[in-house]
């Protein structure tokens, strides 16, 4: 029962938020909003210790039937399990924390009823997403975070450009979308079920009994749905949204583009981990897909001057990591990663929405500097957060990412390749955080006069979450230590998920180096290259940026200017999609419009009336419309029928 | 009880035309309004009185009503109702009070005889859904005509006596094939049989030689093709939507075009099984091309309500694939599919009924549905904003809305049916979320920059009475279809399982029976 | 003693003036009332074939005839006052909307 209530809440507050109280005042959304997820999270929490306590077992709770069609079934199931406990909690407990902040990020605005309710309904959705035994309950939540999404980051619509990101964010969302529906067709066409639990079941025990046509399905399935979690999670090529889903408010972009709704493809991967790693083709297109990003977006990340913008291409980026993990076969690293970075992320997204209120929503880092000595808080928690993500030994990212990079690595030669791109990222990932650290707290303080007048640290409200936050993006890489490290507990975390992971028997050969022994000179040796180019590039970058845009930098950037100018513009994807894609499906649709169906079809329709009027014109040359002509006709005519006939 | 239940047929179906008299009768506007009001909602109680003694468990054919009409032609009154056409009487009942509802404010001089005249479309659209008679149903099938040409030519736009021309010329050269379509199986089963009879139930047994089926279907399915629209027969419908009063438009989209899918399948598609396995992949290539085509004109256009016209000719491409997924060789229809088809006529009637009527709701305020008069309007009439988005969710099939049910359902089982019109369909999933999307964005959001847009008064109290339960309906049929399809269920199944050979049996034993022959008797039990 | 030749000569006849008139008179009013000479020499073969028959068909068809005939003549004559109203006139000569 309780379960069910952890569903309930966040509903109730989007209802009671979205169409009952609109008149409210922003204190009243905001208390009922955060109140709705604060309990939603005490109930999570306990029915997940109730869980645990019963030794936490894969259980399915039967909700009621949704869709029966056919032979076609997708009943409202849920399954509670070690993962999807997992995110239970990280959702409504970082959900909360964010819903408590967002309070005070929110407080200049005079009605906030839209912004709590489709913040509790986006919670509601993420845990359908999480909680859903098959693929279609997923797949509701995976399109309702989607919607939330894009009325979020259109929450001030007013201005043309956020409700154009909203809407690019969920088209592009929604070619990821086809790709995972055809992954269920085709997984029902091949399984006849579409059920988490049935699936895993008829995986693992009919494993060597899967026929060829079903294994060669499951290369196409797992490829239809990674191109849904590409979508989602923002990889290659569908990344594009999310830089421009900052447009939002940045408590949603903590929430949602960095901690939870991202996250979603990496989830479904690893909830149906035992079909990827029946797959050996597909976990290579992930894991250089994830490479790649990973690369890629760091190096954007590298010169951009929009504090939000810095972190989103780090999402990206860190996304990148944890598909890489999911593509190397290392589902616990890759989730481990999802943990830490929902931390972490969610803390620097949050520190950041300090600094830009604090700014009075100025958001461009050569405006900022020196921040440290008026928001002493933030500034403490920031650095523990850049530290954490950027991989200082000793917090949480230390852990993951050279988990996600060993594993890389260890993943036989063909994931080398994979690897050198990672750590690569790392060290772009470095630089790149510092020198957001820099450029905004450090050196002078380069805003107007008046901005720099009301400079002050942020309430209570708002920085309460983020030491919260801190501390766990400090803490919870201790879950899951290496074994080389000296810690009482080892991989506590990988041993927490193993129920979940499951190789199948067939392709046991294929990833036996997931539990092969290495080494520890080889572990010590990845970790040293990680924390050495760490080190290196930060200590550049703290050098470069020590008082905002030193001579380095400049001098630097003049070196580079084309190759500067390729990175402030992202590689001119944008423009290339838009050129490539956008642009020529309206001209064709124009076409279309104005040529197929205007002239052509319409043309042919019309043109039959008018020939059928021309006909018609010239035959009725005859009538002079004197009716005694007609009818004289008339009767002549029945008397020559009426001759025929009789003679 | 007993009567009710034998003639609840033709109380649903004859009380909207005993209302269309009642209101050129009444002596006054207001009364004649009361009277239409009253009609409708008689006329919704009654098919609520088939919802709730419908039998779910079974495919045969229910409430049941069967009378001699011309015993020489063997034509004859037969009314019934399965799951094929359940859903489809319960959508035109309960649209009809909500669009008397949206006109309940004009009172120009004809409006009596609008009044009348819809209530007398309602008649039509109700007979030729429950009608069992080819000749019974065709009489219903062109009565319906008469009705929609006059509101579009009465009360449309500007080039109102172009569209109405072209919607009737259109339609009743399908209708016109169809006939001969039908007068030629009529023949067949004679010679087959020695029994003249116009009864489907009958006529679904004849067996035709491959290529009379081929022309057979070919005319039913033109005929059907036209009305729906399918690609490229669609062009009448823009201009009938852009001319048409707003409440023509939503009934035209809501149950008139769902009388082509609706006969697709239960016409087309049983009497001519050969013909139908042979002619789906082009009947699907249409609709898939329609899906793609429809979506990209829409999205071109500058005018809201044309746009929502041609969403119409995208959402029923998927309902002709979904009703003609064959698979295992031609050997049945997906039930998945179909049960899709038969689920998604009902959401578009839903959602784009609901589009139409907001449309209108800003049209009667602002005298133009041109986006580029509007932008920032969320700021200004927010449950407006509210409605909108709920309709276009709905209408992009987002989980959660009766549109995904219907569209998953039909992009499933043609998927079953041929993996690459499946896949090349749920294109249609995105294309339908550009133009929606942007007709959003470009009426709700952006700045309020239009004077005349800020002091738009939001949504009123009788707006508000006929949106709201189109808005509830679009999130109930998403979360609960299985309200809906389970009554639908064994007829659906009966029909894609059985269509090479289709029987559909009469529940309830028909009136006159003693008239029908021996091979009756066995039918009913 | 009358025979049925008698009859038939004479609706013949009958019919024949009427549709001389339908033909030439000019005068719409003029012009129904040749339509009603006609029917009503149709009338009269009914009824003298029903005589001659022996059985009561024709007598039946006669009486729907005159029920048609009376409609007829009562929206013919509606049609009249009308195109009198809006023409000014009901010479057929002037009445020409038919022209192609």
């Amino acid at each position: 029962m309780l379960f069910w209530l952890i569903l309930f809440f966040p509903l109730l507050g989007a209802f009671l938020n979205g169409l009952v109280l609109r008149k409210a005042s922003p204190t009243v959304s905001h208390v009922l909003g955060a109140a709705a997820l604060v309990a939603a999270f005490i109930y999570a929490l306990i029915t997940y210790l109730q869980f645990m306590g019963a030794g936490g077992q894969a259980q399915v709770i039967t909700g009621i039937d949704w869709i029966d069609a056919g032979t076609f079934k997708a009943p409202f199931n849920f399954i509670l399990d070690r993962l999807s406990g997992m995110m239970l909690l990280i959702i409504t407990g970082i959900g909360s924390l964010i819903h408590i902040y967002a309070g005070g990020y929110m407080h200049e605005e005079k009605a906030t009823y839209r912004f709590f309710s489709y913040l509790n309904l986006f919670v509601f959705m993420m845990l359908l997403l999480v909680l859903g035994d098959n693929l279609l309950v997923m797949f509701i939540g995976w399109e309702g975070v989607g919607l939330c999404s894009y009325l979020l980051i259109g929450y001030w619509y007013e201005d043309d450009k956020n409700a154009a990101a909203g809407m690019k964010a969920f088209l592009v969302n929604r070619i990821g979308d086809i790709g995972f529906l055809l992954g269920i067709f085709l997984t029902f066409k091949y399984f006849h079920t579409i059920s988490f639990s049935q699936l895993k079941d008829m995986i693992l025990t009919a494993g060597a009994n899967l026929n060829g046509e079903q294994l060669q399905a499951i290369g196409w399935i797992t490829l239809a749905l990674f191109v849904g979690a590409c979508g989602k999670s923002a990889q290659m090529p569908l990344y594009v949204w999310l830089p421009d889903a900052m447009a939002g408010p940045t408590p949603v972009s903590a929430l949602i583009h960095a901690a939870t709704m991202v996250t979603a493809g990496i989830y479904m991967m690893t909830r149906l981990n035992f079909l990827f790693y029946l797959a050996p083709d597909t976990q290579m297109v992930v894991a250089s897909v994830g490479a790649i990003t990973a690369l890629f977006a760091a190096t954007i990340a590298l010169v951009q001057y929009d504090i939000k913008k810095v972190l989103a291409y780090s999402t990206v980026s860190q996304l990148g990591y944890m598909v890489l993990g999911c593509g190397v076969g290392a589902y616990s690293a890759g989730v481990f990663h999802l943990f830490t970075h929902a931390c972490f992320k969610a803390l620097l997204f949050l520190g950041a929405g300090s600094v830009i209120v604090a700014m009075h929503h100025k958001q461009d880092m050569r405006e900022m500097g020196g921040l440290r000595k008026f928001m002493p808080v933030t500034h403490f928690v920031m650095l523990i957060g850049v530290l954490a993500i950027i991989g200082f030994p000793g917090l949480s990212g230390f852990f993951s990412k050279d988990e996600i990079l060993w594993r890389a690595w260890t993943g036989g030669d063909s994931y080398h390749i994979q690897w050198g791109l990672g750590a690569l990222a790392a060290v772009c990932t470095s630089f790149y955080m510092v020198r957001l650290l820099m450029l905004t707290f450090y050196g002078k303080n380069r805003s107007d006069h008046h901005t720099q007048e009301h400079l002050h640290e942020t309430s209570v409200v708002m920085w309460g979450p983020l030491v919260v936050l801190a501390i766990l993006s400090a803490g919870v890489g201790y879950l899951n230590v290496p074994h080389i490290l000296p810690f009482p507990a080892h991989l506590l975390f990988e041993n927490y998920l193993e129920p979940v992971i499951s190789i199948p028997p067939l392709v046991a050969d294929h990833w036996h180096h997931l539990h092969a022994e290495y080494p520890h000179s080889l572990e010590w040796a990845i970790m040293g290259v990680s924390v050495i180019g760490m080190a290196v590039s930060s200590i550049f970058a703290i050098s470069m940026y020590s008082d905002g845009f030193g001579k380095l930098a400049q001098s630097l950037g003049s070196v580079f200017k084309s190759g500067h100018r390729v990175l402030s513009n992202k590689y001119y994807v944008d423009e290339f999609y838009d050129a490539y894609f956008v642009t020529p499906l309206r001209d064709i649709a124009q076409f279309l419009w104005k040529i197929v169906d205007v002239v052509i079809i319409d043309g042919i329709v019309n043109g039959v009336g008018q020939a059928c009027m021309l006909i018609g014109g010239l035959s009725s040359f005859r009538m002079s419309g004197s009716l005694h002509r007609h009818g004289m006709v008339m009767i002549v005519g029945i008397v020559c029928m009426l001759s025929v006939l009789f003679f | 009880m007993e009567f009710i239940n034998s003639h609840i047929l033709s109380i649903t179906t004859f009380v909207p035309l005993l209302t269309a008299i009642a209101v050129l009768l009444s002596p006054a506007l207001s009364i004649a309004r009361w009277v239409s009001m009253g009609g409708s909602i008689v006329a919704f109680l009654a098919s609520l009185h088939i919802w709730f003694y419908f039998d779910a468990q079974t495919a045969g054919l229910q409430f049941t009503e069967m009378h001699e009409w011309i015993p020489s032609f063997g034509i004859r009154y037969i009314m019934g109702v399965d799951g094929l056409n359940l859903l489809l009487i319960m959508l035109t009942t309960f649209l009809t009070p909500l669009i008397l509802l949206s006109v309940w404010h004009l009172d120009d001089k004809k409006q009596k005889a609008f009044l009348s005249l819809f209530m007398t479309l309602e008649c039509g659209m109700l007979g030729s859904l429950v009608a069992f008679d080819l000749v019974f149903f065709y009489v219903f099938w062109e009565a319906m005509l008469i009705p929609m040409y006059f509101i579009i030519g009465l009360w449309g736009g500007k080039n109102r006596i172009y569209a109405t021309t072209k919607f009737i010329i259109y339609t009743f050269v399908g209708s016109l094939l169809m006939l001969a379509a039908m007068i030629v199986l009529y023949v067949l089963h004679f010679q087959q049989t020695g029994v003249y009879t116009t009864n489907l139930l009958d006529l679904y047994g004849t067996s035709a030689e491959y290529s009379t089926q081929m022309w057979l279907f070919a005319a039913f399915a033109l005929a059907f093709a036209i009305k729906v629209p399918m690609f490229p027969f669609h062009t009448w419908l823009p201009d009938a939507h852009t001319e048409a009063p707003t409440s023509g438009s939503v009934i035209l989209a809501g149950v008139l075009l769902k009388l082509g899918t609706y006969g697709l399948v239960r016409f087309a598609i049983p009497l001519f099984p050969q013909a139908t396995a042979t002619f789906a992949p082009v009947m699907v290539a249409l609709g898939v091309i329609g899906i793609i085509y429809g979506a990209l004109t829409a999205w071109m256009q500058k005018d809201a309500k044309k746009m929502v016209a041609y969403s119409s000719v995208s959402h029923l491409g998927f309902v002709v694939i979904g009703s003609v997924a064959v698979i295992s060789g031609g050997a049945a229809l997906s039930a998945e599919a179909l049960t899709g088809a038969v689920y998604q006529q009902i959401n578009h009637g839903i959602s784009t009924g609901a589009l139409f009527f907001l449309v209108g709701c800003i049209y009667d305020r602002r005298h133009t549905r041109m986006l580029a008069d509007f932008g920032g309007i969320a700021k200004v009439m927010p449950w407006f904003a509210v409605m909108l988005i709920v309709a276009t969710l709905s209408s992009v099939g987002l989980p959660g809305t009766g549109g995904f049910v219907g569209e998953f359902l039909i992009l499933l089982g043609t998927f079953l049916s041929s993996p690459l019109a499946g896949a090349t369909a749920a294109l249609g999933v995105l294309l339908g979320a550009v133009y929606m999307l942007t007709l959003c964005r470009k009426i709700l959001f952006g700045p309020l920059e239009n004077e005349e847009n800020k002091t738009l008064e939001d949504l009123t109290p009788r707006e508000f009475a006929y949106l709201t339960p189109l808005a509830i309906l679009a999130v109930v049929m998403g979360v609960f279809p299985n309200l809906f399809l389970d009554k639908v269920r064994p007829s659906i199944e009966n029909l894609a399982n059985n269509f090479r050979n289709y029987k559909i049996v009469a529940e309830a034993p028909l009136e006159s029976n003693q008239l029908l022959g021996a091979d009756h008797k066995e039918m009913g039990h | 003693m009358v025979s049925i030749d008698h009859y038939l000569v004479l609706a013949t006849f009958m019919f024949l003036c009427g549709t001389l008139g339908v033909l030439f008179r000019r005068n719409l009013l003029m012009v129904l009332m040749s339509i009603e000479l006609m029917l009503n020499a149709v009338n009269l073969v009914f009824v003298s074939g029903s005589r001659l028959l022996g059985n009561l068909d024709g007598q039946v068809m006669v009486f729907f005839i005159i029920t048609v005939a009376a409609c007829e003549a009562g929206v013919g004559l509606a049609m009249v006052i009308a195109l009198f109203r809006r023409y000014g006139t009901v010479d057929t000569n002037f009445l020409r909307v038919l022209r192609g």
